[in-house]
């Protein structure tokens, strides 16, 4: 019986010490990555979460793992074509399920959800509390509803209507995003704009050239109001424009105009916003940013106008025949644009820093400030102004010449407010094309405003079964990636 | 528990021993009868005997010689060291017991002729006596034997049938029993043998040879956390003990349960043997983890990576990490005792959140009480490659592309110069026509002739009342089919057991494994590469070129040619450079057999210039301790760990180059001057795993009601470490002197990583059975996982089964023919945990780089930034998968044990199945969130069947499963199908089903290529290129719409992916598995059959050996059957590998694109084994007495194959599996 009762004891004694030793603490397992209950503890912690915003912008721009993307924004226009079989040069064969289509939208939605987390925290005082260096809270959500309103401009101007996500998605309930209504991404942008434009700072130290300031968001704001006010038709949108252009100080234009393509001239006077394209050693074109630290690429590709080997006999884009004639004789930005025997572009490459001769250090110009003074320039001619608006064209045209003072003469001289337009469409054409796709995005709200015509457009493609379709082709096809899984979201009419 | 098990089955092996003393105490009771005057009784026999220094044994020998009774005792109740000096001086028989038993701590107890002997226990009287009756009897005497092999066998129970008199039968089978004079039936029995009743008749000698009960033999069966009587199982558990795991010829496990358990599909991968091959249990219920989980001796093993087979760049991380061995190898099966495999809820929900893909139990071998014996066992073999496939040589393959070339007049001008005779234009010696060049055999010195393997294992083993212990030792050594790829084992195992009194035990096992193994191994696909003309050896090689005599010295042809010049950028040559940046030469490569000329592999890997090494440390083990209280009540805690260790040295010479395709330059590695040898790299892996356990069970029973209960709890941690260090600057080209030095001026490359994971579970289960009649069993396991958030990790898997067993009612007694009846029927739910790790966080990704201040002057970079962004988008109620199955079976024993039935219905439901869903890109994360939505349903039926019977001296057995999977995807997130070619998961269809397009046929003349584009426009094709003798692929669906969002089913016209559909499946419909064996005298012979249906495979190198549109890669000769405008009409639906299109370049008609022309049928049988075996019978080994049993056998496997494939092999058509032809032998002292 005194064997029992030990053992007994034994018994109860092991239960006790098993269900009080193993503790349910055990199955809380650290990872290794950093998670985001770790972050967003220090100010540095929100200047990088601004960072991975701006990493994203390096998407349109780079080699993209081999599948260079640039076809997107730049083919459509009447500025670039090219002999390769590429829906968004002949318009006709872009359908839903294109790869481009999908990529460069969900990229975009990618940028704007980072955006999204940085606004959620820094709005957030339990978290932005830390961030103790006066005025930084402010510049850094300006800086991402910029960023954010970049985006929004850019889908809007290629898909129209498409959702418009202002909040971090985190629950399943919200992962069906509804279409957007009219032009809902462009005031969400001019909401956001405005805001940022009170909240940046007019510039930076040296060290963070390249960051968004004042000007950067009121030359957004104001193209994002021109923008909508062809489209809308709507004075008010261009009179606020020209109010925030005026708000645009200490920009200028720069004396060489080719320096704006210079790798050794990067975020100078002119430039309000530029991708901030750049290398270490271990830049790898093959690998994502986002997957390899310190060997992803974040360099720009240019190869598409030299038709490098990396273009894989993909055919070069080139300026067309219209590009080319459309410059007056002897205008100097002609030679620095392309070369006339062949077509072939040299905008960027010839000033230029390639490195593993195949990418390129070389920031793309995203807005510039001759871009601004001819969006200015065409709201003073809507609204009445013309002969503010031929100061800004000539703002621009003396430029050109200056940098060479044989050319021919600048001034435009004036005009009623038909010329004036026509001046504005000619010069945005020889100062901007083969740039950003400003070309398409202009044209498109032209024709939406009735200023041109684009069913019976020269779009001067190389292509002979270039057929575009109206109005069905001045949007992109959501793409099937989208439409497959959000059943809130409508397809462009025609698609 | 493991205790009543090992008990069982040691004293099921070495019945002989024990038998006699079991049936001895038997008889005791049964014998308590009248006394009978007639017989003397022990006071009444006198006796004069004298011994001097003698054993017990001899004494009783010398009391048997005087009074002509029998002692009965087992050899370890006798302590050999006892010495006895008497003389009985004409005292009493029981005088002279009772003096022994003082001298030898015996008690005698005298039944009729008998005296049993057995330990003395306590106060009991040392000697006692019963007689019965003895009139009116006569005497029949005989010898019972064996039927297995016509030993005697001892031990065995005589009784008179009706009464409870008898007797047992001696160490020879001999007996002698008095039976009454009329109408007496015997009875013989012994346990492990088929009870015979013997009319006597007048007879006065009766011989009888006894069957052994082969479903009793193995009628322990180990279950989760426990065992049990096969005839009490409830759910649906397979069982298969040591001999049949040592038949087969394989170095782990896995692979000896291939065919011999229904609803265990084991997959051959290859025939490297390291391969791992493929188990699935009752089809597959997940893309996820569908591998079962292994418990070794009540360890749960779990492999870093487990979570991520799935694929993507984490599984492609996690295998490279893993290794390519199979991490079951790392057990030597000669020390496996039993495999379980868990196939229902029922029987591994005590598992829980692992068990969804079934659980494997592997139990190793113990000791137990008894002397201690040795068994030896020896097998070496030979593996060869039943045949190759038949390639072109020179004249036909420069045929082939000449006419590759001619059908495509567009590019005419592309044809490599190397096909072109006409071509005479003088340029560098390596563009020139090598048609008139002799066919090089890139296949034979590829191949490892006769491959060795050899494996060796010795243990020894015994135990004494109070201890058991086992020690075991291997060595084994197997070389793959191909040249460069072996593994070696040794293996060191133990197991020691010990038991303080009644009450406490405790025990500890280990295992030690060190492994090593290479894998470099070509395959066929390499020797198809290149063209038939390319030499493989330096004798053979016609461009010499400009090659150094360093590179001459390995003997081999070089694929490249190079030359280098000054690179203009280095200092050296007035560049601006930085030396240590910028090779000091530029260069450039040739191919020197044409534009196809392919990697030297003999060169590659036979130099060992590149060398890739594993080797393995494994060890595990475990303590316990358990006592015993109360009463039934059993306490156990034990402790385990598993610690696995693995090192990989990669070593790559800078002269590899020469012998490949392409090179790297050799001065842009290291410190780019050109001095490096080499690149050489380590990286070392270390697995932990730690268990902790303790349970507690309670076993009673009350009459008929029988209880047995367990309650337990598991707390388990488990990881991965890795550090990897390498240097492409390695200055000594020795393979005995290679490291990484810790520091040097050029770049080291260095990396850590681990991985830590925890899961704790509790666990209960509730047995009863009435009267072994009715059966009920309710399990429930709660587990909980890291992997999931705090909130949602605990999960509870339940399960409850119940069986009839009708064999045991009364009204079954008169159905002669039935042995045992059983119906059983369980449901229950098991877990699968495995996805990506804390899927249910937001991680933190900081790998997203900016630059900011880029200025004027700064050379467009500015300084860079780490960026951070938050990728995920986590799901918090993250969970496990669920199945839920459903079970219903039914055993038969019939025909006086001969045969026997079980034939099972299970029904498997995956839901929650964590997939990695596709959000809409508006939502804008960056990973791909896990969500618990997909459902999957696997359901069939399984039959087992064995019989088992002897005519005459030849016995012979029959054992057949059959099993069969319908697998059907249900549900997934958004409806939306995907995965791609190969393996596409889409509602309504089996998972991974082949997915391409349809052939249609092959177009005889322009009218029917001009007819089919007026109708349809197959945008794979280049139409203006299309002509006869070009595939043509049928319009199957068309563009989604409104009602149909993915694909519609109508036709439209255009042939393009939407025209992708199901052609083919490729989880096997049915599988199954024959055993047939005769035996005579000591001879046995055995055939195993394996099968496969219902499975089709996309073959991979049909496709690649008959593509005919390259630019000069070598082709099987079925091409030869190719259409040209001589040989029309070569379509044929059914023999795919001979119907095939025009040979053309660039294939502008798409006729290789992913149809089912190349899907075939890999369904097979294959005969997987013939052993021819000889045991010396034990007559022979009665005079031997240091020899217990010896065994010879000679073995083939793999000899013969019935498929309707194309190639070599069904199973790995570039690495088949090989024929292996082996001799063995096993010994036991």
């Amino acid at each position: 019986m005194k064997n029992r009762s030990i053992y007994k004891s034994i018994a109860i004694l092991s239960l006790i010490l098993v269900f009080t030793t193993c503790s349910k603490d055990r199955l809380d397992i650290t990872p290794q990555d950093l998670t985001e209950s770790d972050y967003f503890k220090n100010e540095l912690d929100f200047h990088k979460a601004i960072g991975g915003v701006y990493a994203k912008v390096g998407e349109f721009y780079h080699f993209h793992y081999n599948n260079p993307r640039h076809m997107f924004y730049l083919l459509p226009g009447d500025d670039l074509t090219t002999d390769g079989d590429i829906p968004f040069e002949v318009f006709s064969t872009l359908e839903a399920g294109n790869d481009y289509v999908s990529t460069q939208f969900g990229y975009a939605y990618e940028l704007i959800a980072r955006a999204n987390v940085a606004l959620e925290k820094l709005y957030d005082d339990e978290f932005s509390s830390v961030i103790t260096t006066p005025n930084v809270k402010d510049y850094l959500i300006g800086e991402a509803l910029f960023l954010r309103s970049y985006m929004n401009i850019l889908i809007w101007n290629y898909w129209g209507p498409a959702p418009n996500v202002t909040k971090r998605i985190v629950s399943q309930d919200d992962i069906n995003p509804p279409s957007s209504e009219g032009t809902e991404l462009l005031d969400q942008a001019i909401t956001d704009l405005g805001e940022a434009a009170n909240l940046l700072p007019a510039t930076w130290a040296d060290s963070d050239k390249g960051r968004v300031t004042k000007n950067s968001a009121n030359g957004l704001l104001g193209k994002a109001l021109v923008i909508r006010g062809s489209w809308i038709g709507s004075n008010s949108d261009y009179t606020a424009a020209i109010t925030a252009f005026g708000k645009i100080s200490g920009a200028s234009l720069i004396a060489d105009y080719a320096d704006n393509f210079s790798v050794n001239a990067e975020n100078n006077d002119e430039s309000l916003y530029e991708y901030q394209s750049s290398n270490i050693g271990g830049d790898n074109i093959w690998l994502s940013n986002d997957v390899f630290s310190s060997i992803g690429t974040f360099s720009a590709y240019y190869g598409y106008f030299t038709n490098h080997w990396s273009f894989w006999a993909q055919t070069p884009y080139v300026a067309t025949q219209k590009f080319m004639d459309t410059f007056e004789a002897g205008d100097p930005r002609a030679a620095a644009t392309f070369d006339p025997a062949t077509g072939f572009i040299l905008k960027y490459v010839t000033r230029d820093a390639l490195t593993n001769g195949t990418t390129s250090f070389n920031n793309p110009r995203i807005l510039r400030y001759a871009d601004v003074l001819l969006l200015w320039a065409e709201a003073l001619n809507e609204t009445g102004d013309q002969a503010g608006a031929v100061d800004k064209i000539n703002e621009v045209r003396t430029r050109a010449r200056n940098m060479d003072i044989t050319g021919v003469p600048a001034d435009k001289g004036s005009g009623n407010q038909d010329e004036v337009r026509t001046w504005i469409q000619e010069e945005r054409l020889m100062e901007l094309g083969a740039e950003e796709g400003h070309r398409w995005i202009d044209l498109r709200r032209w024709h939406q405003a009735n200023h041109i015509n684009l069913a019976t457009w020269d779009f001067s493609s190389r292509k002979a079964d270039f057929n575009i379709s109206l109005p069905k082709n001045l949007y992109y096809p959501i793409p099937s990636s989208e439409l497959d899984k959000n059943p809130e979201v409508k397809q462009n009419s025609g698609y | 528990m493991k205790y009543k098990l090992l008990e069982q089955i040691w004293y099921m092996t070495k019945l002989v021993f024990y038998g006699t003393v079991i049936q001895c105490f038997m008889l005791t009771i049964l014998l308590a009868a009248d006394i009978n005057a007639q017989r003397k009784s022990i006071d009444e026999i006198y006796l004069d005997i004298n011994l001097n220094n003698s054993s017990v044994k001899h004494a009783f020998k010398v009391i048997e010689k005087e009074t002509g009774l029998y002692f009965a005792f087992s050899d370890s109740s006798i302590d050999k060291g006892i010495k006895i000096d008497y003389s009985s001086n004409g005292a009493s028989l029981r005088n002279v017991l009772r003096y022994l038993s003082k001298n030898s701590g015996l008690q005698f107890k005298r039944v009729n002729e008998t005296i049993n002997v057995s330990k003395k226990i306590g106060n009991t009287e040392a000697v006692t006596e019963i007689i019965t009756p003895q009139s009116q009897t006569r005497e029949i005497t005989g010898k019972v034997v064996t039927s297995e092999d016509d030993s005697g066998l001892p031990g065995v129970n005589v009784i008179i049938q009706g009464t409870s008199t008898g007797t047992v039968t001696d160490v020879e089978g001999n007996y002698k029993i008095d039976i009454p004079e009329e109408g007496a039936r015997l009875e013989f029995s012994s346990v492990g043998y088929l009870k015979e009743i013997v009319e006597v008749g007048t007879r006065s000698i009766i011989n009888i040879s006894l069957a052994p009960d082969i479903t009793q033999l193995s009628e322990i069966v180990v279950i989760g956390y426990g065992t049990r009587e096969k005839k009490d199982l409830t759910g649906a558990v397979s069982f298969m003990d040591s001999k049949d795991i040592e038949k087969s010829n394989f170095m782990g496990a896995d692979m000896a349960m291939q065919g011999q358990m229904a609803g265990v599909l084991v997959q051959t991968t290859s025939g490297n043997p390291q391969d791992r091959p493929n188990i699935l249990i009752r089809g597959q219920n997940t893309w996820n983890r569908t591998q079962p989980l292994y418990v070794i001796d009540g360890i749960p093993i779990t492999e870093f990576g487990s979570g991520f087979e799935g694929g993507g760049t984490e599984g492609a991380r996690a295998r490279d990490i893993q290794g390519p061995v199979n991490i079951l190898t790392l057990i030597n099966p000669a020390d496996i005792e039993s495999i379980s495999v868990l196939k229902d809820a029922s029987a591994a929900a005590i598992y829980g959140v692992r068990a969804a893909a079934g659980v494997v139990l592997i139990t190793t071998k113990k000791g137990s009480q008894g002397k201690a014996k040795i068994d030896f066992n020896y097998r070496t073999g030979i593996k060869n490659i039943p045949n190759k496939p038949s390639l072109l040589n020179v004249p036909q393959y420069t045929q082939l592309y000449q006419e590759s070339h001619l059908n495509r007049p567009d590019i005419i001008n592309q044809m490599p110069l190397v096909f072109n005779p006409s071509d005479t234009v003088a340029r560098g010696p390596y563009d020139a026509y090598l048609g008139g060049r002799p066919t090089i055999d890139w296949q034979t010195p590829m191949i490892n002739k006769n491959a060795r393997l050899t494996d060796i294992g010795a243990k020894i083993y015994g135990g004494t009342e109070g201890a058991d212990y086992y020690l075991g030792t291997g060595y084994s050594y197997q070389e793959g089919p191909f040249i460069n790829n072996f593994m070696e084992r040794y293996s060191l195992s133990g197991n020691l057991n010990a038991r303080a009194g009644k009450h406490f035990e405790a025990g500890t096992t280990f295992r030690l494994t060190y492994m090593e193994s290479l894998d470099q191994s070509p395959g066929f696909d390499n020797a198809r590469s290149a063209p038939p003309w390319q030499p493989l050896t330096l004798k053979d090689d016609y461009y010499s070129g400009n090659i150094p005599d360093e590179i001459n010295n390995y003997g081999y042809a070089t694929t490249i040619d190079t030359t280098s010049s000054p690179n203009p950028i280095h200092p050296n040559f007035g560049g601006s450079g930085q030396s240590d940046l910028t090779p000091i030469y530029n260069m450039t490569n040739t191919r020197k057999y044409g534009p196809e000329s392919a990697s030297n592999y003999l060169a590659r890997n036979d130099t060992k210039l590149y060398e890739r090494k594993y080797q393995y440390y494994r060890a595990i083990g475990s303590v316990f301790a358990a006592v015993k209280f109360l009463d039934g009540f059993k306490l156990k805690g034990s402790y385990s760990f598993d610690w696995y260790y693995q090192r990989r040295n990669q070593w790559t010479s800078i002269n590899r180059g020469w012998f490949g395709e392409t090179t790297a330059n050799f001065w842009d590695a290291g410190d780019k001057s050109g001095t490096t040898k080499g690149e050489y790299g380590e990286r070392h892996i270390r697995n932990y795993n730690l268990t902790g356990e303790i349970t507690l069970n309670y076993n009673k029973s009350f009459g008929d009601h029988n209880l047995d209960v367990i309650l337990g709890f598991m707390d388990q941690q488990y990881g991965m470490q890795m550090a990897s260090a390498g240097s492409g600057q390695i200055p000594i080209d020795d393979p005995d002197r290679r490291y990484v030095i810790e520091a040097t001026s050029y770049t080291n490359k260095g990396g850590t990583d681990y991985y830590n994971g925890a899961l704790q579970g509790y666990i209960g289960r509730i047995s009863y059975n009435y009267a072994g009649k009715y059966y009920a069993d309710a399990t429930v396991r709660r587990d909980g996982s890291f992997r999931f958030s705090p909130d949602y990790r605990w999960g509870t898997f339940p399960s409850v089964a119940l069986a009839w067993r009708m064999s045991s009612e009364n009204f079954m007694d008169g159905v002669p023919w039935l042995n045992d009846l059983k119906i059983r029927g369980g449901w229950g739910q098991l877990g699968n945990q495995d996805t990506r790790d804390f899927a249910y966080l937001s991680l933190i990704n900081d790998n997203p780089q900016y630059s900011f201040g880029s200025v004027s002057g700064a050379g467009g970079i500015g300084s860079v930034l780490n960026g951070i962004t938050l990728p995920d988008f986590p799901v918090e109620d993250l969970s496990w998968e669920t199945t839920t199955t459903t079970n219903i079976g039914f055993d038969a024993i019939l025909l006086r044990n001969r045969l026997n039935v079980t034939i099972e219905w299970y029904n498997k439901l995956t839901t929650d199945i964590l997939q990695s869903a596709e959000l809409a890109p508006t939502v804008g994360n960056g990973i791909d969130p896990i969500l618990n939505l997909a459902k999957v349903r696997n359901n069939g039926f399984e039959f087992q069947f064995g019989w088992n019977d002897n005519i005459g001296d030849v016995g012979y057995f029959v054992n057949a499963n059959f099993t069969t999977v319908n697998n059907e995807v249900l549900e997934v997130y958004n409806d939306q199908p995907f995965g791609g070619n190969s393996g596409r998961i889409e509602v309504g269809y089996p998972m991974h089903y082949l997915y391409g397009y349809k052939i249609g046929g092959i177009f005889q003349n322009q009218a029917e290529v001009t007819a089919y584009q007026a109708e349809y426009e197959d945008q794979l094709a280049n139409s203006a290129l299309v002509s006869p003798g070009d595939m043509w692929f049928q319009d199957l669906r068309g563009p989604a719409n409104d009602e149909e969002r993915f694909y519609s089913e109508t036709p439209d016209g255009v042939v393009n992916t939407n025209d992708r559909v199901y052609i083919g499946n490729t989880i096997p419909e049915y599988f199954y598995g024959l055993n047939l064996g005769v035996s005579w005298k000591g001879f046995d012979i055995a055939f195993f059959f394996q099968g496969i249906g219902g499975l089709d495979k996309y073959n991979w190198e049909l496709a690649g050996g008959v593509a005919m549109s390259g630019m000069g890669n070598n082709q099987w000769t079925n091409t030869l059957n190719r259409w040209t405008p001589s040989n029309m009409n070569v379509w044929d639906p059914n023999n795919k590998a001979n119907s095939l299109p025009r040979a053309v370049r660039n294939d502008p008609g798409s006729n290789n694109r992913f149809s089912n022309r190349f899907v075939e049928s890999a369904s097979y049988m294959k005969l997987r084994d013939i052993t021819l075996g000889y045991t010396l019978p034990s007559e022979m080994l009665t005079n031997i007495n240091w020899l217990e049993r010896l065994r010879i056998y000679v073995s083939g496997q793999n000899l013969w194959t019935v498929t309707n494939w194309s190639g070599i092999d069904p199973e790995n058509n570039n690495i088949p599996i090989p024929i292996v032809l082996s001799t063995g032998l096993n010994v036991t002292f």
